[in-house]
């Protein structure tokens, strides 16, 4: 890491801010905790510090505690910083964009948040004060690729790491999206990038998936030195401190290496024999994915959002949700899910109607 | 009471598969429009998951035009050959043990596929076409069937040209004379088997590697067993009536099918 990062955080508990400080501080990332302060002099101390910071921290309730002197919300502090970042207000503003992240130790917040989605923009990230804790790439991740995106004409290669001729073998339209969208604030880039592109799969996929796909436990022996021959096809773009891997260029790689096999028409175990025939180390190396239950398809594409088990599209139930963008997939869950709702309201609401009969009609088939 | 073969949610959620499964006609090059509001129209909330409609419209383009025999000289003018693929079907379900005709046609809707290719100039005027549709035949609902003028008509069968063909004054026949055509029996098709009709007529080895899958062949079985299933059944009841005894046979549909009511 070659920059030291500094972030500044508000929190009227110090005592809990304390603690996330000493667990996140590292040797490029200083916190700096501060008490809330009336609106006037927070916004002061913002402006004249400007230098002293990279990104700032807010505590979701500034008003909470007895003695608080906040006489704000961390939304309209955040709302007014975004202003203040590409326009002067009374003649002063910020000199640059930087991230804003929101975080709070009361149970429930997320929820609470989420219901209320009007400030949803405004933060780059929305944490639980015990998981901000180990966000520390993330964070880092963050102020440079505020960094990356501040720069005029910045080009897409520059954002998503991927050259010209790579881009053309993946979905057209996330390049027409970024190309559209790069030149306005970076918080708008990354928080695009981090919702419908990074944590979504389809585009790009997370180890679950890729492992799924290749057909293989996350247990196999062979697993390490697979994944490292597979680290060209690795999302190297902004915000990647978390691992995902380009969907398209492992399909393109399998069908080129692969006698012009397509993957996701192969079961796993095709798929582990055209692997061990490739790499003669990962002979017996690689351990099969198993059926769900109720499942009959081993062509294994994509996992059930409840329980993670591998699911052929087939197999699956298709969650009743929009796909915002073409490069996205679809949500399927397993049957055991669907039968047993566990994780009903948390992880999905609703399957799509035809979904809901087809699963009612395979009651009255095995009752 | 009896079983249901095949509800509306079985096919939607087939079909949705299906459309999934094309998405990797990208990798070949080949880009199909109209899928997203089939997607759509799929998503929609059924109140009756016995009786279903679906109308769509597809156009599929990047047909390799060396591949299709077109004289050179008419070749040479064309540009790009598109195939629009139009289905409207209205289907019912049915028991496990009745064969019967589950596509309906009546005073408020028609069956009917078309498959219509253009051939697009330089200045992208869709000069040149040609259609073939597969229809199911147009009874009189109220009286005797007229029988279409004397000519046969087989209850489901394939015809060239027609009135997508003559109903524009405009259109420059060239020197072929186009007459009606003779019906040709064949066994209904819907969505999931006209796209597959097209891309095995279109597009050949370049779709092999989707068309061979199992995925693929699995949803293309399942269409098959819900309508080509009764269809054959009927025709071979016709001659073999002994050996269904323990099936339901609708009436008639073996004659309907042959063109002889």
């Amino acid at each position: 890491m070659s920059k030291h990062i500094t972030y500044l955080y508000f929190d009227d508990t110090p005592r809990t801010a304390d603690q996330v400080k000493e667990n996140l501080e590292s040797e490029s990332l200083s916190i700096i905790v501060r008490r809330e302060e009336p609106w006037k002099e927070i916004i002061a101390y913002l402006l004249d510090n400007e230098a002293t910071f990279d990104g700032l921290i807010l505590d979701w309730r500034l008003d909470a505690s007895e003695d608080s002197n906040a006489d704000f919300s961390s939304e309209a502090l955040a709302q007014h910083c975004r202003r203040l970042q590409v326009d002067k207000v009374n003649g002063r503003g910020f000199n640059k964009s930087f991230p804003i992240i929101l975080c709070s130790s009361q149970p429930g917040f997320k929820s609470i948040h989420q219901k209320d989605t009007t400030s949803e923009d405004l933060f780059d990230g929305v944490f639980e004060k015990n998981h901000l804790e180990d966000k520390e790439d993330f964070l880092l991740s963050l102020i440079e690729s505020y960094e990356i995106l501040a720069k005029k004409n910045v080009k897409v290669e520059e954002i998503i790491s991927l050259s010209e001729t790579e881009q053309l073998k993946i979905d057209n339209g996330l390049i027409r999206k970024i190309n559209e969208i790069k030149e306005k604030q970076p918080h708008e880039t990354v928080q695009f990038l981090n919702k419908e592109v990074i944590n979504k799969n389809g585009v790009l996929i997370g180890e679950d998936v890729l492992l799924t796909r290749l057909g293989i436990k996350n247990d196999s022996e062979g697993w390490e030195f697979l994944k490292n021959e597979l680290s060209i096809f690795r999302y190297k773009g902004v915000l990647s401190s978390v691992e995902r891997w380009w969907s398209d260029l492992i399909e393109e790689w399998w069908s080129e290496n692969f006698d012009g096999t397509t993957l996701k028409f192969l079961n796993a175990q095709e798929r582990i024999q055209y692997l061990e025939t490739k790499y003669e180390n990962l002979k017996d190396s690689l351990n099969e994915q198993e059926l769900s239950f109720g499942a009959d398809s081993k062509e294994f594409w994509t996992v059930c959002r409840a329980t993670g088990v591998p699911l052929a599209e087939m197999d699956g139930f298709i969650i009743d949700e929009h796909q915002h963008y073409s490069w996205q997939d679809k949500g399927y869950i397993c049957l055991e899910e669907a039968k047993d709702e566990t994780f009903r309201g948390e992880s999905w609401n609703a399957l799509l109607p035809y979904e809901e009969e087809r699963l009612k009609s395979y009651f009255e088939d095995n009752v | 009471m009896e079983k249901v073969a095949f509800k509306a949610s079985n096919v939607f959620s087939d079909i949705s598969r299906f459309i999934n499964l094309l998405k990797d006609l990208k990798k070949s090059k080949i880009q199909v429009e109209g899928l997203d509001s089939l997607m759509t129209e799929l998503n929609k909330k059924l109140n009756d998951q016995n009786n279903w409609k679906l109308n769509t419209k597809l156009r599929f383009k990047n047909i390799n035009k060396k591949d299709l025999k077109i004289p050179e000289q008419i070749l040479q003018n064309v540009k790009e050959i598109i195939l629009e693929l139009k289905i409207s079907i209205t289907e019912k379900s049915y028991t496990v043990n009745s064969i019967c005709d589950s596509i309906i046609q009546d005073r408020n809707v028609v069956y009917g596929v078309q498959f219509v290719t253009y051939g697009k100039t330089a200045d992208d005027l869709e000069k040149y076409k040609m259609s073939w549709h597969l229809d199911k035949h147009i009874r009189n609902y109220d009286n005797d069937d007229g029988r279409g003028k004397g000519f046969i008509h087989p209850e489901y069968h394939f015809n060239m040209g027609g009135f997508v063909l003559t109903k524009s004054n405009d259109f420059n026949f060239g020197n072929v004379l186009l007459t009606n055509t003779p019906r040709i029996c064949h066994p209904p098709l819907d969505i999931i088997l006209s796209i597959d009709f097209v891309l095995k007529n279109f597009y050949g080895v370049r779709v092999k590697n989707l068309t061979d899958s199992n995925q693929y062949k699995k949803i293309i079985s399942t269409s098959k067993q819900r309508l080509w299933r009764p269809y054959f059944i009927c025709v071979a009841n016709h001659w073999e009536s002994k050996r269904f005894d323990d099936l339901n046979i609708e009436v008639n549909f073996a004659e309907k099918i042959f063109g002889e009511v």
